[in-house]
């Protein structure tokens, strides 16, 4: 049926009220809903701060470096530790809100709700790390691979302490714990390259390539503890 | 429709929360009845996949309370829950409703049905923070029906509630167990005494009892007694029987107690409730077998 004709069926025959559509909607089977669906539902009740500290992130390296023209790279490595903060408090959020018992005993239990957001927030970080490398490298001398190893560094060692410290500790504190450790972790780069003369020289590489290498897999055990520690109900003993 | 637990056990540490309970329940409701520590919120979790058994199995239907499947089919309230401080009312069901794995338009149709049920339509977009316990409560009963569950489980579900209301949720948790599990834990004995059509008493992490009201109360039954007394005759009497209840009656004291053998001189029989097995069994420890 082509459009005009809709048009004039609509204008010559008005349709009917909706009787009982409230109760047929609640008459409808619950699924099929898959992960992906979880996934989107979840990055929106991901909280706003995250996402606008990401922007003014982005927007102080874009002006640093495409306006002011002055070498970002120590500024924006200090800022990767404020971005990792936010996955780090995602892991403990439903702790921290008590509604870890709640979401453990739904058809998507804490942990798919845990790996969800951490995905959401590991891709976005991700892609604003890809956004941020050409504009750290833009007016220093290094390549794409040490500048990327430079950013990253600090941003894994705050992910290593804040799921290791969300795991010891909970609640508010915890909250405020992993606050500390990533402003520590900002202050210390950003002091470490004052105070150190060729912090990012070339010759100096080959210490943080095993950094890095170092950080990356403690990191990667923080977040599978963190996530073992929220699966708990894989069990019966039969 | 079963759920079967069999065999459960928790041990925190050295202490037996929960000590190789077993049951096996089909539709209708449940009442939990047992004091503080007494392993109802150890079970119940258990029951509701949250916490770990140390050892035994729970099944609903064949299906692990592992599996998705199991939790799909359940309701949960917990004794205590919270809510993410940017929520609303609204927010919070379509997010539970995200977890229950609904689709946006039946997660809009149930919230707003559910919420009309409670009686927060008009709070619907008001931030929880803002909200009393009693209505933070009827928020929590609102989530656990999100999914129609086949098995409902729901952890002091009147607290906070004023009479009204607790009245009218006992009704409406009658009515949900009409054609599903429904297992209540509650302190209060009255709603279990009107609601449930079987009673599960549980003492030091063992069931002590299951069975529907007049089962139960058998062990007591024509060994309440009552009678008005001096404060000194009250006194003795006190030593001598588990009392269930004292109240004041100008100078003297009207006293109700449980009597094995032979009661005291002027002691009238009477009727056994639920109330006086519940007392009678958690007043033990002080003293009285």
């Amino acid at each position: 049926m082509n459009g005009k004709i809709k048009m004039q069926l609509k204008e010559y025959f008005a349709a009917p009220e909706p009787r009982a559509k409230r109760r047929f909607m609640c008459s409808l089977p619950a699924g099929p809903v898959g992960l992906s669906d979880l996934l989107l539902f979840q990055a929106a009740f991901i909280p706003k701060w995250i996402w606008g500290l990401s922007a003014v992130i982005f927007a102080l390296a874009l002006v640093g470096a495409e306006c002011l023209k002055k070498d970002m790279l120590w500024c924006i490595s200090a800022c990767m530790p404020l971005l990792a903060l936010a996955p780090v408090t995602e892991s403990g959020r439903s702790q921290r809100w008590n509604m870890a018992e709640l979401e453990m005993s739904t058809r998507f239990s804490l942990k798919s709700v845990l790996l969800a957001r951490l995905g959401i927030l590991g891709l976005a970080d991700l892609l604003l790390f890809f956004l941020l490398l050409p504009l750290a490298r833009m007016n220093g001398g290094g390549s794409l691979l040490e500048t990327g190893v430079y950013m990253l560094c600090p941003y894994m060692l705050t992910v290593l302490l804040g799921l290791w410290a969300s795991r010891i500790v909970h609640g508010r504190e915890c909250a405020y714990l992993c606050g500390a450790i990533a402003l520590g972790v900002a202050l210390g780069n950003a002091l470490l390259y004052q105070t150190i003369e060729g912090f990012y020289a070339r010759h100096n590489f080959s210490y943080w390539v095993p950094a890095f290498a170092l950080l990356s897999l403690g990191a990667v055990k923080q977040c599978i503890e963190t996530i073992k520690q929220k699966e708990e109900p894989v069990w019966n003993l039969r | 429709m079963e759920l079967t637990v069999d065999r459960v056990s928790k041990l925190y540490k050295n202490k037996i929360a929960v000590d190789r309970v077993s049951l096996r329940l089909h539709e209708g409701v449940y009442g939990l009845l047992g004091e503080n520590g007494a392993g109802k919120t150890s079970l119940i979790r258990m029951v509701c996949g949250v916490l770990k058994p140390s050892s035994g199995s729970i099944s609903f239907d064949g299906l692990d309370v592992g599996d998705e499947e199991y939790r799909a089919a359940l309701g949960y309230l917990p004794q205590d829950f919270g809510y993410y401080p940017e929520f609303s009312a609204q927010d919070f069901m379509y997010y539970m409703a995200s977890l229950k794995g609904l689709t946006k338009p039946v997660a809009r149709a149930k919230t707003r049905e559910l919420l009309e049920l409670v009686s927060l339509s008009d709070v619907a977009k008001k931030k929880i923070r803002t909200f009393s316990g009693g209505m933070k409560q009827r928020l929590g009963i609102a989530q656990t029906l999100l999914n129609d569950p086949k098995l409902l489980v729901l952890d002091e579900p009147t607290t906070g509630l004023d009479p009204k209301e607790r009245i009218r949720f006992r009704n409406l948790i009658a009515r949900l167990g009409q054609n599903r599990i429904v297992l209540l834990s509650t302190h209060i004995v009255s709603d279990v005494e009107h609601i449930a059509g079987t009673i599960l008493l549980m003492k030091n992490g063992k069931m002590l009892h299951q069975g529907s009201l007049e089962d139960i109360t058998q062990v007591i039954r024509g060994k309440v007694y009552q009678c008005l007394m001096e404060n000194n005759e009250a006194r003795e009497l006190t030593r001598l029987y588990p009392v269930i209840n004292y109240r004041s009656q100008g100078e003297k004291l009207l006293l109700r107690f449980v009597c094995q053998g032979e009661p005291p001189a002027g002691a009238v029989k009477v009727t056994a409730g639920l109330e006086d097995l519940y007392l009678y069994y958690f007043s033990e420890s002080e003293g009285h077998e």
